[in-house]
């Protein structure tokens, strides 16, 4: 009850600093609830959600800013219960000076030595707590920054990372297509190996990360080049680690095409398959670091569940993605990735000790099956018939191979997915329009000689009236017997509302199997759930 | 407790903030152009648009804004695209940008921190300037039909295209 009070009084308070012609808040309020069931393994658990996110930024005179944030997770949909102000801060900015203490994200270059963000959805924030001061102009961008990251392990939550950092970033723009930036950053950590309670000691570091890029932009074509080193002291072991990061993208574009090819050689933390299990080791690429992954970011919500993490600590590829228009109403899609590990191990006859085994074109992902290669290819067609009305269709093919590194026989487990989706949207009028969506994947998955087949199959329909309200339904079915939570079916209907284009409110009812969905206009990740889930985003 | 929360939310339809008018802020964009916004309204009506390629709504109506910005560019008005892919897929923005030929500025932001600017924390976001940098339209999200309102608001502010 305290939150409300204090949350209705913040926000009638800055209602009425708009007598102050100098004093102008603004505010964005989130409100998630959820009421009804989540499979988590082979439980079925009951989860109610309630949540409520307040983003106030005041300006003030003198180009000064004042911000906060009001966080009501009581309980979170995930991630861990919070009740008060999670975040504020205070910016000055003028004439190319920067100054913000409090609260803040930031990225250097593509984030190969520090990219700070926070991903609600997954739980997942590196925002800092410190000091940050920019300097720019024309020619000259800098950077300098100092703070406390509190991390909270996106996958055990109770266990809770701290670093402090120091660092800076200087970039350098001597005619508009050059830009030539450097980074380097000081981080002092503590990781614990366990929950709070663990009796395994925590380990004490030290990392260094220096950083350099080069991004050169001409008319009709560009080049991004970062390399990145650490080296991670472990002040508890007594002894130190190091790795290193390389991302490079070229485009080449003109009128109606473009064509990108991104380049990733990630080697943080080369490990043999004994050290490689340990997924909070010291030595691992730091959690504000967070690079490219050099794979495309789908919008299908079946292509959205993805096949392959990326190892940031071990992965080697290149991705493909090419744009063309064939005429003002078709375009073309077409995207390709390739990815492996550097190097391989071979069990010893020991059966407990592994030989390296190293390649020479190490620079380049591999598809042995020792190798852990994934590839995917993706194509996608998009047609407007009609100025607002218009069919797509696109084809994806996956495969990701697991090697089995502590069996003798050389076993691999391989799944392969198809998917194909297809969309037509047809606007009637201004006041009403109607889109059918399809989405099935065909999944096989080899484990030498035992092979498993199964399908899913995706259908969605969104009807939108008068730019206001939608409604959706969603229809899922597999035929998979492995799925976690037993089901075949999911089912599910949405009411959107867009109450004077500042406010959505959604009420959804039924299961939801998980995957980024877009509908009442906007996109966002579901986690799987079934019941009731209401939210209400206002951006005022 | 929940009651309370029903409240609240019925208190956020009713009241009445003043917009952030006049902001401002310098912001590159991806052919390397510093742009600053309070001299791009004081030309004319601005629409600052934020978007994103893993977005389909976004994408949806970023070819409505091209036909808008081909309709009105020479009557001063003017639309910024502010990008906001992050570092996993912000090199393909500009051939994208090529091969879907949208005329207007793109700028990236990478980081979120011109979104977080304008407060908002869901895409596409779009907020229409008048000349005098106020804040005369926004919108959350993209529905079909909303060019049409968007098209309304923008010749109010043109004059003599009312």
């Amino acid at each position: 009850m305290k939150y409300i009070v204090l949350l209705v009084a913040i926000v009638t308070g800055l209602s009425q600093l708009s007598f102050s012609q100098d004093v102008v808040p603004s505010v964005s309020n989130l409100f998630r609830y959820g009421n009804g069931e989540r499979i988590l393994g082979s439980l079925k658990i009951s989860q109610t959600y309630f949540e409520n996110l307040t983003d106030a930024r005041i300006s003030l005179p003198e180009n000064f800013v004042l911000g906060f944030r009001l966080l009501y997770d009581d309980p979170p949909e995930i991630g861990e219960t919070f009740k008060g102000i999670s975040r504020r801060y205070i910016e000055y900015n003028n004439s190319g000076v920067y100054i913000r203490a409090g609260n803040s994200s930031t990225l250097f270059g593509r984030g190969l030595a520090l990219n700070l963000f926070e991903n609600r959805g997954l739980a997942y924030d590196t925002w800092m707590d410190g000091i940050k001061f920019k300097f720019s102009n024309d020619f000259f961008n800098s950077t300098i920054l100092g703070g406390t990251i509190n991390f909270r392990d996106s996958i055990t939550f109770a266990r809770n990372e701290i670093y402090k950092i120091r660092g800076g970033n200087v970039e350098l723009n001597p005619f508009s297509e050059l830009l030539i930036g450097g980074s380097y950053i000081y981080s002092e950590g503590f990781l614990p190996q366990g929950p709070l309670n663990s009796e395994v000691p925590a380990k004490n570091i030290k990392a260094e990360i220096p950083e350099a890029y080069l991004s050169i932009d001409f008319t009709d074509f560009s080049l991004y080049l970062d390399l990145s080193h650490k080296w991670t002291n472990v002040l508890t072991d007594h002894y130190t680690s190091s790795g290193s990061g390389v991302y490079g993208a070229v485009s080449y574009f003109g009128n109606g095409y473009g064509i990108t090819l991104d380049y990733k050689n990630y080697s943080f933390d080369i490990l043999d398959p004994y050290g490689r299990t340990d997924a909070s080791r010291p030595t691992r690429m730091l959690p504000f670091q967070n690079p490219p992954i050099v794979q495309k970011e789908y919008s299908y919500t079946l292509l959205t569940r993805p096949l392959h993490e990326v190892d940031f600590n071990d992965e080697v590829g290149f991705q493909v993605d090419a744009f063309y228009s064939l005429s003002d109403k078709t375009t073309i899609n077409f995207n390709s990735s390739l990815s492996s590990r550097h190097h391989g191990y071979s069990l010893n006859s020991d059966g407990y000790t592994f030989t390296h085994i190293k390649r020479v074109a190490d620079f380049l992902p591999s598809t042995k099956k020792e190798l852990f290669p994934y590839f995917e290819i993706f194509i996608e067609g998009e047609h407007y018939y009609s100025s607002s009305s218009l069919f797509k269709l696109a084809f994806a093919l996956r495969q990701e191979t697991f090697f089995n590194e502590f069996s003798a026989d050389k076993s691999s487990i391989v799944t392969t997915s198809v998917v194909a989706p297809a969309q037509i949207q047809n606007t009637f009028s201004s006041d009403f329009s109607l889109k059918v969506q399809s989405e099935q994947e065909w999944v096989r998955e080899t484990f030498n000689t035992i092979i498993s087949n199964y399908f899913n199959q995706l259908i969605t329909l969104i009807g939108s009236f008068y730019s206001k309200l939608t409604a959706t339904i969603r229809y899922e079915y597999t035929t998979s017997n492995n799925e976690v939570s037993g089901k075949k079916n999911w089912l599910i209907g949405e009411l959107g509302y867009r109450l004077e284009n500042s406010h959505i409110i959604t009420i959804s009812y039924g299961n939801e199997r998980g995957g980024q969905v877009c509908s009442n206009g906007v996109c966002k990740y579901m986690q799987p759930f079934e019941g009731l889930r209401v939210s209400f985003l206002s951006q005022l | 407790m929940k009651f309370s929360y029903l409240i609240l939310l019925v208190f956020f339809l009713f009241i009445d903030l003043p917009a952030q008018n006049k902001i401002s802020f310098t912001i590159s964009t991806i052919n390397n152009k510093k742009i600053e916004l309070d001299k791009l309204y004081s030309r004319g009506p601005v629409l600052v648009n934020f978007w994103a390629l893993w977005c389909e709504p976004c994408k949806e109506e970023m070819r409505h804004l091209n036909q808008i910005y081909e309709n009105y560019k020479d009557k001063g008005f003017t639309i910024l695209g502010i990008n906001q892919d992050s570092p996993k897929s912000v090199s393909k923005v500009r051939a994208y940008i090529a091969s879907h030929r949208i005329k207007f500025p793109i700028a990236l932001d990478p980081d979120y921190q011109y979104l977080q600017k304008m407060n908002g924390q869901s895409i596409p976001y779009s907020i229409l300037f008048d000349t005098g940098g106020n804040i005369v339209y926004k919108n959350v999200g993209y529905l079909p039909g909303d060019e049409t309102k968007l098209e309304n608001e923008i010749r109010k502010l043109i004059p003599g295209d009312k």
